[in-house]
């Protein structure tokens, strides 16, 4: 009995964030068509390549790329990022991901990991400006600038694939621009040593996303009554979060590792304030 | 309740928004986009009034010709009427031209083979060929082997007309106009099937084929 009073009170959430490799595995499932629907003509809410061969839904980005040249604004694309951001925000960068999937891989490899400066997540927000919004309008789909001939992910999920494809056909070896192929590699370099450094530097998905969540239903809730400044948080972030500005932070994913922290919640809009809530749960040690 | 109304609106707002767009992008946007298609079209081919024979002569002159005009017999090296028999040709006739016998020599195309002998031309054509019954039962009475008919040439007569009207297909390019869903638009730029135009408007270039540009 003493040891299990001893014994600290984990919430759901973080003892939900063990399982997230393995629900964005699930969700990966999802992304890559296994029934062969080929949905395209509906925008999926994550940065999964519509080119790849195995794709089920259009992805975002590259519709609002390839609407803004066209001069056709994209409804659908900008309903849909609208819906998902204003519900979940970011939970979906951290939690469905396939990108991301790829970068929480990667980063498993132990290497030393180092923290970009937070301005730098700011290029996020010039990346969806200027190469998904501007440049096609100005300049066209045929630049070289035009997001979809520099995106990484298209490299990873359509270009590579589709290379390895040809070369088993005996068709000869269909290489991707290697520009596209090159930053890809640099990514994959980066993430050896960064955590997620697409998604915290460059992502224009991940700046919508961050955007929304300032403003989404279910969020992450910072209770100043229930810290106790042992910086606990700080540590199980990645991302250079801060936990004063937890539920708020442009660079979040929302991987709810912090949640462990007692001072960090989980909750919606329509949840009961700290006023009327319950006592303040004591702080998990990381595991 | 201040604070709860400042936390609750905006993804409310942002929420009713999304929706908005996504009902108006399903049901009622629509964007013109052309295509310009190959159609292709069939054209009939005026036809010559008898087949094999020659288009602009259907009929022979009349032997005096117009008035004004020598007849053949007169003229030298007249062509002869395609409808002259060999026979009647050997029977002289008392205007027959020197050139004449030139004319023998020259055979038209739609003369039938001279006999040797000379025949009258009203008489039947010697039976070489063998009639329909002999074809049929050359020893009296059917046999077994051999084929029991020949070639027994064509069913009908030739048509006078030309018969029917034959076509020519030519491929002619057709501009359409598409007045497309946005679903479906964004289905086609997936696969970069749409391009605008420098003068704004929207064209497909999928056409089931591979696109020549391809972003990966």
């Amino acid at each position: 009995m003493v040891s299990m009073a001893k014994k600290k009170r984990i919430p759901f959430t973080a003892r939900l964030a063990r399982w997230r490799l393995w629900i964005q595995a699930a969700f990966l499932l999802a992304w890559m068509d296994p029934w062969l629907l080929r949905m395209h003509t509906v925008c999926s809410p994550v940065f999964h390549c519509y080119s790849c061969p195995l794709a089920t839904f259009a992805c975002p980005i590259g519709v609002l790329a390839q609407f803004s040249a066209l001069h056709v604004f994209p409804f659908l694309a900008v309903g849909t990022l609208l819906v998902v951001g204003a519900l979940v925000g970011s939970f979906i960068c951290g939690w469905v991901c396939p990108f991301g999937l790829l970068q929480d891989l990667v980063a498993r490899i132990p290497t030393p990991k180092f923290q970009a400066p937070v301005w730098m997540t700011h290029f996020r927000f010039v990346v969806l400006a200027g190469l998904v919004v501007a440049a096609p309008y100005f300049l066209g789909e045929h630049h070289w600038l035009f997001f979809c001939s520099l995106c990484p992910a298209g490299a990873a999920e359509s270009g590579v694939p589709r290379a390895v494809m040809s070369a088993a056909s005996g068709d000869g070896i269909l290489w991707p621009s290697p520009l596209k192929l090159g930053i890809l590699l640099g990514f994959l370099v980066a993430m050896l040593f960064m955590w997620r450094p697409w998604c915290t530097l460059f992502c224009p998905l991940g700046a919508i996303f961050s955007l929304l969540s300032q403003a989404s239903v279910f969020v992450l809730r910072f209770h100043p009554s229930r810290c106790n400044d042992c910086r606990l948080c700080n540590k199980l972030c990645h991302y250079g979060g801060r936990s004063d500005g937890r539920a708020g932070d442009l660079q979040c994913i929302r991987c709810m590792d912090c949640t462990r922290c007692g001072a960090v919640t989980f909750s919606h809009l329509f949840s009961p304030s700290e006023k009327t809530g319950k006592p303040a749960p004591q702080p998990a040690e990381p595991s | 309740m201040w604070a709860m109304t400042k936390r609750v609106v905006p993804p409310i707002v942002l929420l009713a928004a999304g929706v908005g767009m996504l009902f108006y992008g399903v049901l009622c946007h629509r964007v013109s986009v052309v295509q310009d298609k190959e159609v292709t079209v069939k054209v009939a081919v005026r036809q010559p009034f008898m087949p094999g024979m020659p288009f602009e002569e259907p009929f022979p002159e009349d032997e005096a010709g117009p008035p004004d005009e020598p007849s053949p017999s007169e003229t030298p090296g007249a062509e002869e009427s395609p409808f002259e028999t060999p026979a009647a040709k050997e029977e002289k006739s008392p205007f027959e031209t020197p050139d004449a016998e030139r004319e023998e020599e020259e055979e038209s195309p739609f003369e039938t083979p001279a006999p040797e002998e000379e025949e009258s031309p009203f008489e039947a054509p010697p039976a070489e060929e063998p009639s329909l019954m002999e074809r049929f039962a050359p020893d009296g009475e059917p046999g077994p082997e051999g084929p029991p008919f020949g070639d027994p040439g064509p069913l009908f007569p030739p048509d006078p007309f030309g018969g029917p009207p034959q076509f020519v297909e030519h491929t002619v390019t057709e501009r359409v106009i598409h007045e497309e869903s946005e679903p479906a638009l964004v289905r086609e730029v997936s696969i970069s099937g749409v391009v605008r135009l420098a003068n704004g408007e929207l064209k497909r270039t999928y056409s089931g084929k591979p696109p020549d540009f391809c972003k990966t």
